[in-house]
């Protein structure tokens, strides 16, 4: 397949010796250039939301980009999703629709007894009494710390790990913004997130609460997508982490995607053609053409 | 001598002793109160049954600071460790034996496995390596991360140049030692079961974690740092138990000028005007002081000896948030013989160093499941010691002791199952029966049993829900966070009050860092010459 070199242009995206790009199985490379009868500037592989996301922004920024390899969506809620990302990529003019529900979590007991967190505080914390006054007087301010933590561990999500060797600039930068949010917390809840940080959630949750039931139901966040229980050290972080840039607190953020999650993809790929980028499904990626000993200098690979 | 003293200390443990060395070297006058008729803490000698002496709680040293044996002069003092060789553990039909000679232990471990044993090699220069970096934190005030005054940071700027300085990889693994379980750690390198398991079992000594737990790698790092030492390896028992160390440390205090005092239990700090002003002692006798350092537990110190009324409440509430949490018991034998193990029987050189009772990752690991659920360990994990190979002083002619130390044993049991009082005697059955499986003559030999549950370790040491550090060594409690977030820096919120013990940075174990740092900081924040 031709690579059609461009004057000052690197090719990506093609299989051909000298150049770098991808290789597919079962055909010999993404081959086609881009719109411009060029080769793409970029070749995202994989094209689950992370790869989307990166793609949509390169595209925005100019880039023309390859990106494919749709899988289908397990994941039910999108908490975490960055209000950021909704926001710059226009993705509720693509279609996309969240819905967040008033109760964020329903938790069944075995006694016949039920756990509602709601995301208004104040009402979780009147529902509580009937459990434990002593809990529910504690709620509220537990719900506070949790927002303010998280919000730090969002402000933390978004910065590029700095290279630790040899900071450079932009890690100053960086580490400064953080220093001033982290003083931003204030000295008491910043000692906190230094002492919470790599606790157990068992720990963590017991500080506030008495109630077993209560205590489990907001410790799941700790544990969930890990392979970790309750008792083991930093699954405190992990409950900062799930709540970091979201509206999460003690109850949790769910947030769903009308249509379901595909749906979200579907807008991250609208989002994304608009931009002039293109998907390919079915193509799966077997190899990254290298040349002189890199991917090509404006191509890029699914580290997103 | 009486009168006002320029600092009194409580508790007349190791680290107290230290506390009070370090003051008098200073020039102040200092007096050291401990409760018990004898001094030593959890670092004590014990004729428990006729004849037979006991370190009833620690009973190995490996972490003593060796500026302090030069500083103060120890050896003068009778200071003698003996060195301990090699780790055995043994295993239905076979053992696993690691020794001080390289070679040697290059030859077992090639008999188990060749690519183990070459990892061996490269894992003990990583952690030797580590270890040397990260030692300089052992003696210095760790700075408060929320605090202005960037000056207390400056201590560890030697650290972050040295880390800067480290190969990428070697920054990768000090990454993963400070989050890391100790058997994923140490799954890295090595496949045989019972060396990760031996090997990581010094990352859950008196915690209340499995060798799965994140953070427990770095108890690892923390175990290492006393054998690099190269001057003074100190990994063995002191002749005479550790409270050959303690006895040492008074005598050299009392050389320095120290007064110290047993059976002067303290009830009380005496504060007024927003500081201390020294202690009453329960039989009401006061003691004044222009500083009051303590060397038992922030809980007690601040939420039993002081007075109500003297703390802002978030202060009082962080402290009630220490978690202490008890997890190890304490088994010492009184035996007629040597233990014959199956594997390797007769009274070779293999009892003459710890003997692990850690066979596989499982057992260790099931052994805290126990624990996490409130039970005792049916089938415990248990680090044992016969010192009378190394110090026949122990016990008389012929005889031995036993030391074993025993994880895990919660403090907060299961109320289904009693109290301690209940257990204590079964919990002792379940530590002979463990021993039998691989040395099945214990239960002819033994003469007499002490079993110390964490119940009788609180009410036998002031330690608080009978854990040996107090309060658990896990990374909340760690560094700038010990014992409570923005007090680590030796004193708490109550002027002229200040912590010495192990409740402080760097925390538990026979070191006498905390007494050290304690008493070299008191001069220098009070701003008071030394002499
Ligand atoms: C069962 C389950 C439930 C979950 N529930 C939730 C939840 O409720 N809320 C939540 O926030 N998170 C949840 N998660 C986690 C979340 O879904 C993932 O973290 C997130 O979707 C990962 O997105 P990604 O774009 O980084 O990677 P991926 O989604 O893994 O995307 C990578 C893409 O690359 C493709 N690919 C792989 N190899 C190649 C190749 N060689 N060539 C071309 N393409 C290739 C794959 O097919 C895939 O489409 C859940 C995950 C699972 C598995
Ligand atoms: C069972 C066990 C095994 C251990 N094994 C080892 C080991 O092998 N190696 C090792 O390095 N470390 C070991 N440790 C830990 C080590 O022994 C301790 O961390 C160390 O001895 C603590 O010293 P300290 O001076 O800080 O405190 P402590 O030893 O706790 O000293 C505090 C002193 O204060 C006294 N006191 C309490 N209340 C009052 C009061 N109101 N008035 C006056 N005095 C009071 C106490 O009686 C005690 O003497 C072990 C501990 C235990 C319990």
């Amino acid at each position: 397949m031709p690579a059609g070199n461009g004057a000052n242009r690197e090719a990506a995206g093609v299989g051909e010796t000298g150049a770098a790009g991808v290789g597919e199985t079962g055909a010999a490379g993404v081959g086609e250039t881009g719109a411009s009868g060029e080769p793409w500037d970029a070749v995202v592989v994989g094209a689950g939301h992370n790869g989307l996301v990166c793609a949509a922004y390169l595209a925005r920024a100019g880039w023309e980009i390859a990106p494919g390899f749709r899988a289908p969506a397990l994941a039910h809620t999108v908490g975490r999703l960055r209000p950021s990302v909704v926001r710059e990529l226009r993705l509720r003019d693509h279609g996309l629709s969240l819905v967040a529900p008033e109760i964020r979590a329903f938790v069944p007991g075995d006694d016949g007894s039920a756990i509602r967190l709601w995301a208004d505080a104040e009402r979780t914390a009147e529902e509580l009494r009937e459990r434990s006054v002593h809990d529910a007087e504690r709620y509220v301010a537990f719900d506070r710390l949790t927002r303010a933590l998280g919000r730090f561990m969002g402000e933390l999500a978004t910065t590029v790990p700095p290279d630790i060797a040899a900071p450079s600039l932009g890690d100053a930068l960086a580490g400064l913004r953080l220093g001033r949010s982290f003083r931003g917390l204030g000295r008491g809840d910043a000692r906190t997130l230094l002492r919470v940080l790599p606790m157990a959630v068992a720990d963590f949750v017991a500080e506030a609460f008495t109630d077993d039931g209560l205590r489990g139901a907001i410790a799941t966040r700790g544990v969930l997508l890990t392979a970790m229980g309750p008792w083991s050290a930093g699954t405190a972080g992990v409950l900062l982490a799930d709540g970091a840039g979201n509206d999460g607190g003690a109850a949790g953020q769910s947030v769903h995607v009308r249509g379901g999650p595909a749906a979200l993809a579907d807008a991250l790929g609208a989002a994304l053609r608009a931009s002039g980028g293109t998907i390919r499904t079915d193509a799966d990626v077997a190899s990254v053409l290298e040349r002189d000993g890199r991917a090509s200098p404006r191509s890029i690979r699914s580290a997103c | 001598m009486t009168g006002r003293y320029d600092a009194v200390i409580i508790g007349g443990g190791h680290n107290g002793l230290v506390s009070a060395a370090y003051l008098a070297r200073a020039g102040m006058r200092v007096v050291a109160l401990e409760r018990r008729h004898i001094l030593g803490g959890a670092a004590v000698t014990e004729e428990v049954f006729p004849g037979f002496r006991y370190s009833v709680a620690s009973y190995v040293v490996s972490l003593l600071r060796p500026e302090i044996i030069r500083e103060l002069n120890l050896p003068r003092h009778g200071l003698e460790i003996l060195p301990l060789d090699g780790t055995f553990t043994p295993l239905d039909g076979d053992y696993l034996w690691r020794v001080n000679d390289h070679g040697r232990t290059m030859r077992e471990l090639r008999r188990w496995n060749l690519v183990d044993a070459e990892a061996y090699e490269e894992y003990g220069q990583l952690m030797v390596e580590m270890a040397r970096f990260i030692k300089p934190i052992l003696s210095v005030v760790p700075p408060d991360p929320t605090g202005l005054d960037p000056r207390q940071f400056l201590p560890l700027a030697g650290l972050l140049r040295t880390f800067q300085r480290l190969p990428e990889d070697r920054q990768a693994v000090f990454v993963q030692l400070m989050t890391m379980s100790a058997a994923d750690f140490l799954g890295q390198w090595f496949t045989i079961d019972p060396l990760i398991a031996t090997m990581s079992a010094s990352g859950i000594i008196g915690t209340f974690q499995g060798v799965r737990s994140p953070g427990t790698a770095y108890v690892l790092l923390h175990h290492y740092m006393g054998e690099i030492d190269g001057a003074f390896r100190a990994w063995g028992i002191p002749r005479g138990g550790t409270g050959g160390v303690s006895e040492a440390i008074a005598s050299a205090a009392r050389a320095l000028g120290a007064e110290i005092r047993t059976e002067a239990p303290v009830a009380r700090i005496l504060v007024g005007g927003g500081r201390a002003r020294g202690v009453v002692l329960e039989s009401g006798e006061e003691v004044l002081a222009d500083a009051v350092l303590s060397s038992i537990d922030a809980r007690q110190t601040y939420l039993r000896l002081l007075e109500p009324g003297n703390l802002d409440p978030a202060f009082e509430e962080e402290v009630g948030r220490i978690k202490f949490r008890g997890s190890s018991g304490k088994v010492n034998l009184a035996v007629d013989r040597l233990p014959d193990f199956t594997s390797l029987p007769g009274d070779g050189e293999h009892l003459r160093g710890a003997i692990s009772f850690s066979g596989s990752v499982d057992d260790m690991e099931l052994a805290y499941d126990d624990a996490k659920y409130g039970r005792w360990s049916r089938r415990p994990y248990i680090d044992m010691i016969i010192p009378t190979l190394v110090d026949p002083s122990m016990a008389p002619p012929g005889k031995h002791v036993i030391s074993c130390f025993v994880q895990y044993a919660p403090y907060h049991l299961d109320p289904a199952l009693g109290s301690w009082d209940d257990n204590r005697d079964a919990f002792g059955d379940a530590v002979v029966d463990r021993i039998a499986e691989v040395a099945p003559n214990i239960r002819e030999i033994i003469l007499h049993r002490q079993v110390l549950t964490p119940f009788d370790i609180e009410r036998r040491f002031g330690l608080s829900e009978g854990n040996i550090f107090q309060g658990e060594l896990s990374l909340e409690q760690l560094f700038f966070n010990r014992p409570v977030p923005g007090y680590a820096r030796f004193r708490g919120p109550v002027r002229d009050l200040w912590l010495c013990g192990s409740a402080t940075h760097p925390g538990g174990g026979i070191m006498g860092a905390n007494g050290r740092i304690a008493a070299l900081e008191l001069p220098r924040a009070t701003g008071r010459k030394v002499v």
